[in-house]
């Protein structure tokens, strides 16, 4: 039987949650209700500072904007591929190290934390000037074996360089959260699986990974719907280009807002956007709950 | 026949040794690159046959400070970072330590649909409101969006924490007659002090690393590190030997602090890779 709140402790669990509400009404809900309603006007500082009711029509324009969907396009090839190969690294790095216990594995951990924690528009300059066509180490080694690779500096290659500089960054992460993961598994399933005269494969495969499933999952939610919102290290090196050719949707959106300045129509698709990454976020949640092993 | 599998045994430990610093070797080379290249003359940085051998100098660290006024963006990221991490736990740990007591499940929703909403969905808005509150390039302004990052992040750990922390502890508490105060201040938040670690420790990285708000919401008066050096970049030509100066000396906060207490980070970054 729980015992009925005296009136003093409701005060209390008021006031404990007090700031928390008043941060939420003023950064979250009063914003989000303001972007839904500029959704719906003409609201372009370039052209006046009046906001004009338009109904639908910005929402209407985005369903036949093709740069946006191009944008869109761009944003999952770069998300499918970045996160795919990472969770794919990440994974064999994290079972390569496991739970070893050996001389200089924090060093070693260090080492691999350093990409995802040092401030993304640094490391943007660094690759920069890593990928320089004429300055560059990479292409300076790839020019002694006769071969290069233009990265940044062209339509072809540009996305492949964003998606290389996303797997050195992130790859770190996902065998982090595998690691973290592996340390929970249960000891007994490891001993019943050797009685069983279970070869290491066999354990890997019958083991390991299905009980790694629920970590995964979540770092492939986590991973994904990062990846949609990349920003900081295309932003930094290209702006999105050369053109419009590594212009994932939140450069997208961030020049229709702050270059184009029309407020307007950015809400819209910015909704657009957020309901997508919504359904991505749901949709992992659902598969989840599917995938959710007992031991 | 023993001695053979000693001798296996030690050369499969040193294929591990070289593979795992190989690939080390791929994670942090961009870093060592940074460094050098912070520490060339312009005529050496743009010559990738000098990559190891040159003559250091310190003249490009000199004219960060002298030329691009370094020191005042260098202030004004540790006051909106140290700010941010404060009124994150501020804000978030009573909430985190009540949505776990009463179990507000809307409450706790709520935060962590933040953590999914891009942040471009809160700029567009926030500066538009800023503008109209005059809060566009106050420190204020940049604090508050950075607790958007910081405070679901503070709810995302500290709820499950408190959750696991026996309930009989602050019921008998209760019962003795200690406050709800007495028992969030005296006995909860003391034995949260490891998560709070965390907590703190990923709040300030994230808030240091922001870009898009600073960029936005920061004026001359209050530009934060990561814009001051991409506008580096905006300069006629690019002087790359002071973009890897500006870069280290950015990036060389965090990764003390990654060092110095790499439990906390790893703990905060893998936060939620195993339920409960």
């Amino acid at each position: 039987m729980k015992k009925p709140l005296s009136s003093s402790d409701r005060i209390a669990q008021y006031l404990f949650i007090a700031p928390m509400v008043a941060f939420l009404l003023f950064m979250v809900a009063y914003p989000i209700f303001y972007i839904l309603r500029i959704g719906f006007y003409e609201y372009s500082l370039s052209i006046s500072r009046d906001m004009d009711w338009v109904g639908l029509e910005n929402y209407s324009y985005a369903l036949t904007d093709k740069s946006f969907w191009m944008a869109g396009w761009r944003t999952l090839v770069f998300a499918f591929w970045a996160v795919l190969i990472e969770t794919f690294l990440g994974v064999a790095l994290a079972l390569f190290i496991g739970n070893r216990d050996f001389l200089g594995r924090n060093v070693v951990k260090t080492g691999f934390l350093m990409p995802l924690v040092a401030t993304p528009v640094a490391v943007a300059l660094t690759w920069k000037l890593l990928y320089d066509n004429n300055f560059g180490i990479i292409n300076h080694l790839l020019r002694k074996i006769g071969l290069s690779y233009p990265a940044v500096s062209s339509v072809d290659t540009v996305l492949s360089a964003y998606i290389i500089i996303d797997i050195w960054q992130w790859t770190p992460f996902v065998m982090l959260m595998v690691i973290a993961g592996l340390s929970t598994l249960p000891a007994e399933c490891y001993e019943a699986a050797m009685i069983d005269g279970a070869s290491r494969f066999q354990i890997l495969r019958r083991v390991t990974l299905p009980l790694l499933s629920p970590t995964i999952m979540m770092t492939l939610a986590l991973r994904i719907v990062d990846a949609l919102k990349v920003f900081d290290v295309i932003y930094a090196i290209t702006g999105g280009g050369p053109g419009t050719s590594a212009e994932t949707i939140n450069i997208f959106l961030y020049k229709e807002a702050f270059t184009n300045f029309r407020f307007g129509r950015a809400s819209a698709y910015i909704i657009i956007f957020c309901l997508l990454i919504m359904v991505v976020v749901f949709g992992f949640s659902w598969l989840q709950k599917r995938v959710e092993v007992d031991y | 026949m023993k001695a053979r599998s000693t001798m296996e045994s030690i050369f499969r430990g040193a294929v591990y040794r070289i593979v795992l610093l190989a690939v080390l070797f791929i994670f942090i080379f961009p870093f060592i690159y940074m460094v050098l290249g912070a520490f060339k003359n312009t005529v050496d940085i743009v010559n990738p046959e000098k990559l190891f051998s040159f003559k250091p100098t310190m003249r490009n660290f000199i004219s960060l400070f002298e030329r691009y006024r370094f020191a005042g963006p260098l202030k004004n990221s540790l006051i909106i970072s140290g700010s941010a991490t404060l009124l994150s736990l501020i804000v978030g740990l009573p909430a985190s330590y009540s949505i776990a007591c009463y179990r507000i499940r809307s409450l706790q929703s709520i935060s962590l649909l933040v953590r999914v909403i891009p942040t471009i969905a809160f700029l567009v808005p926030v500066y538009l409101m800023f503008s109209k509150l005059g809060m566009v390039g106050t420190y204020r302004g940049i604090i508050l969006t950075h607790m958007l990052i910081g405070v679901p992040f503070t709810v995302w750990v500290m709820i499950p924490y408190f959750q696991n922390i026996p309930k009989e502890l602050r019921e008998s508490a209760l019962i003795d007659g200690a406050s709800q105060y007495k028992v969030f201040g005296e006995i909860m938040i003391p034995l949260s002090v490891p998560a709070i670690m965390t907590v703190s420790v990923l709040t300030f990285i994230n808030s240091w690393n922001n870009f898009m708000f600073g960029m936005i919401l920061g004026n001359a008066r209050t530009r934060v590190l990561p814009t001051l050096i991409f506008n580096f970049l905006s300069h006629a030509e690019i002087n790359y030997a002071g973009l890897m100066a500006g870069a280290s000396l950015v990036t060389l906060p965090v990764i003390i602090i990654s060092i110095c207490l790499q439990k906390y980070v790893v703990q905060g970054l893998t936060a939620g890779a195993v339920k409960g």
